[in-house]
């Protein structure tokens, strides 16, 4: 994988491998798809995101542009990730959009306390689902625009 | 008692002073009796030294004449030579031829006394029962007197009535002398012998007529002396009449004052008593002997009794009680068991003051002891419920905790882990679709959309389950609800977009619960009447409310499709439908949420309806007691 050269934009931390292919499969219809790295667990996304383990290689500070995360997760789960990434100076200003199956309000709740940028229930409908996915990719990556330290 | 009274009563002194009187009118008339008797005794002794004189005058007068062996004197006719005298010489001639007769000594006092008796006041008289002048005869008494004379006796005294008047009459006998002899010589007497008497008569008048004045001055000063002490008597007797009605009255007035305090004291429940501040029992109630066995002499007899009866266990706390209420004369109340002589235990709410005189002198305390052990069983017995009740609680709390902490984590997982399957099979089959389009005719097409509508349908399986779930775990903010604009604003918003809904809503009550569940509860009636109008050319949908009894009372009424009755238990059950999903769509968990909402509010709900004209879903909600706060 040539993942360390370029430069990550999406960051997918989603253990159910369907799901992660659906939206691949959306981000790719939208073009969006090209620099995404998938974890399939909260364990190996933090390994990532702070530059550890199979991820030592990594320069902390370079991306990505946005954390797509689920919350029911092997391992360390979405949350406790949610809570790590929040509350270090280096990785406090990536933007984390929870994408999760639950419509809990205690879910919702909790991830806004821990400074979660946006929180999406996923539709259980694929054209719904592929819609929301491909429509957040372009809102962070394209409309959204990030503080200058993360370039 | 009844003697005791007798000293204080009316009766009492009017005997008392009648006694007095009588000993008083006994003693005055006595003594005037005693003086009346010693007048009449110095009345006679007068008379009597009066009669004496009398006849000592007449001896006298006879011896100094027997001496003289008689008088010469002129005879006259008042007094002629004396007949009796048998004397050569009784009738001389003196030298001048003068004629004499001899007046012998009889003779002599004999005139005297006949001449001169009235002058004297008396009446005297010499006799003898051998006469020489008949003249000188004795009378009946004189006779009698002689003759006792002769048998010796002295002197005679006698009152006698002569001629209709009082006389002391008084004899004395005449003893012969030798002057005698010469004219009653002859007779035979000796010098010595009683030869006669002398008599005299004192007329008792003046006497009498002094004693009677003097009588009348010693009753009239007796009289006075013994009103002057009946007086006296009669103030005193008003004194102590009165005194003794006084007395009557205090000691009627102590009498009741002594039952009313027996009354009080001795009819009490409690176990009462008074201790003096030398630790001595002054009073104690009997009934004490209900609660502790022991009678009142026991503990008058044994004061300690009221320390040993204490049950060991209490001890500290009596003892306690003891020194800081007791001895320092403040008021107290302490609870503790004790032993009644037959060896039961007894509770005791035991209450102490202390009791001071009207200057304030600390007299010891009363002590109030109340019999509490039904009382303290009972307590304990709530304590024992209640601490088993708040044991069973929490043990169900626990259950229900563990129950709900299921069902939150089932509820959980069902949100998460039964979703994604559905969007695989969602997502899959459209990849299907988009990606095999070429390969699929038009019934593989229709099925995998079956496959996808299923999945849908699934999925808002899942979402209505969910939603049913949480509210019956949400925890309710009750607050006052204006029903009206919560309905107005709800109907607001599902307002469908052509514009055949008449709307009604009516002034409604006020509801007291939680604003967010009621918007629901509107939210699933209203949008239900505006789904099941939706075949009808005109929707009227009608929100009304009343207060009827302890209740509110709302509805909401619509003109659709309504239901039968017979199947009225089904429409508020889980995923009940009472329509084919092709005529009005829906999971069928409205109602079934507008009923566990309600009934969480402790309310009800219920509906009326008919096959084509439409249904009414009612719910009551408790009207509130408090309208604050």
């Amino acid at each position: 994988m040539d993942d360390t050269v370029k430069e990550v934009e999406i960051l997918l931390v989603e253990d159910n491998p369907t799901d992660a292919e659906l939206a691949i499969r959306a981000l790719k219809k939208s073009n969006l798809a090209n620099k995404l790295v998938w974890v399939k667990d909260g364990a190996e996304a933090l390994e990532f995101l702070f530059a550890t383990g199979a991820y030592s290689e990594r320069k902390i500070g370079t991306g990505p542009k946005v954390i797509l995360l689920d919350l029911r997760l092997p391992k360390v789960d979405g949350m406790e990730v949610l809570r790590r990434v929040k509350n270090d100076e280096r990785t406090r200003t990536i933007p984390v959009v929870v994408l999760t199956s639950s419509k809990e309000d205690r879910d919702v709740a909790e991830s806004y306390q821990l400074g979660v940028n946006s929180y999406i229930s996923k539709p259980v409908e694929f054209d719904e689902f592929a819609k929301t996915v491909s429509g957040l990719g372009l809102y962070w990556l394209l409309v959204n625009h990030p503080p200058v330290a993360v370039q | 008692m009844k003697n005791n009274d007798l000293e204080f009563t009316a009766r009492g002194w009017q005997q008392r002073y009648g006694i007095m009187v009588a000993v008083w009118s006994v003693l005055v008339g006595g003594s005037l009796l005693w003086a009346m008797h010693q007048e009449t005794r110095i009345t006679l002794g007068a008379a009597t030294a009066a009669a004496r004189a009398n006849i000592s005058k007449d001896i006298l007068f006879r011896k100094w004449a027997t001496s003289h062996g008689g008088v010469y004197v002129t005879p006259t006719e008042h007094t002629p030579p004396n007949p009796y005298l048998k004397l050569p010489d009784r009738d001389v001639v003196t030298t001048t031829g003068k004629k004499l007769t001899l007046m012998n000594p009889a003779y002599m006092l004999r005139e005297l006394q006949s001449d001169f008796s009235d002058d004297y006041g008396s009446r005297s008289h010499i006799t003898s029962l051998k006469l020489l002048n008949p003249k000188n005869a004795p009378d009946a008494w004189e006779n009698k007197v002689l003759h006792a004379f002769e048998q010796g006796e002295k002197e005679r005294l006698e009152v006698q009535q002569i001629d209709g008047q009082p006389y002391l009459r008084m004899m004395l006998p005449f003893i012969t002398e030798q002057g005698c002899l010469k004219c009653h010589g002859f007779q035979g007497y000796k010098v010595g012998e009683i030869r006669g008497g002398l008599s005299t008569a004192i007329s008792l008048a003046p006497y009498l007529a002094r004693e009677r004045e003097l009588g009348v001055s010693l009753a009239l000063t007796h009289g006075a002396i013994w009103l002057f002490g009946l007086a006296g008597l009669g103030v005193s007797y008003r004194r102590d009449s009165n005194l003794s009605a006084e007395r009557q009255k205090a000691a009627n007035d102590l009498r009741e004052s002594e039952q009313k305090y027996h009354m009080v004291a001795d009819y009490t429940s409690d176990w009462e008593y008074w201790i003096g501040v030398k630790g001595e029992i002054i009073y104690m109630s009997p009934s004490c002997q209900a609660l502790t066995g022991h009678d009142v002499d026991e503990f008058s007899a044994n004061p300690e009794l009221l320390v040993t009866l204490v049950h060991p266990d209490d001890q500290a706390i009596y003892e306690a009680h003891r020194h800081a209420h007791s001895e320092h004369a403040v008021e107290g109340e302490a609870e503790f068991r004790i032993v009644s002589k037959d060896g039961e235990v007894h509770w005791i709410s035991h209450r102490c003051r202390p009791v001071f005189d009207l200057r304030g002198n600390w007299l010891g305390i009363r002590v109030g002891n109340r019999d509490i052990t039904a009382r303290r069983t009972a307590e304990d017995k709530i304590i024992e419920l209640n601490r088993d009740l708040e044991r069973r609680v929490i043990e169900r709390t626990e259950q229900l905790e563990a129950a709900n902490q299921e069902m939150e984590a089932f509820s959980y997982s069902v949100s998460h882990d039964l979703r994604t399957p559905l969007r695989a099979i969602d997502g899959f089959s459209r990849i299907l679709l988009d990606d095999y389009t070429n390969k699929l005719d038009d019934e593989g097409r229709r099925l995998l959309n079956v496959v996808r509508d299923n999945t849908s349908r699934m999925g808002q399986l899942i979402d209505d389950i969910l939603k049913f779930s949480r509210t019956g775990r949400l925890e309710l903010t009750f607050s006052e609800i204006d029903m009206e604009r919560l309905a107005r604003e709800v109907a607001e918003e599902l307002k469908p977009a052509d514009d055949n809904l008449q709307l009604e809503i009516e002034p409604v009550p006020k509801a007291w619960g939680d604003r967010a569940m009621m918007r629901q509860v509107f939210i699933n009636l209203l949008s239900n009447a505006i789904k099941f109008c939706q075949s009808s050319d005109v929707v009227r949908i009608k929100v009304g409310g009343s207060i009827e009894g302890d209740e509110v009372i709302y509805y909401v009424k619509d003109n659709g499709a309504g239901f039968d009755m017979q199947y009225v238990n089904k429409l508020f059950g889980v995923f009940q439908r009472l329509h084919s999903m092709t005529e009005f769509e829906g999971t069928g968990i409205g109602l079934a949420i507008v009923k566990r909402i309600i009934t969480r509010h402790g309310g009800r709900v219920w509906a009326e309806g008919k096959v084509g004209e439409g249904a009414t879903i009612y719910f009551a909600l408790p009207k509130k007691e408090v309208e604050h706060g």
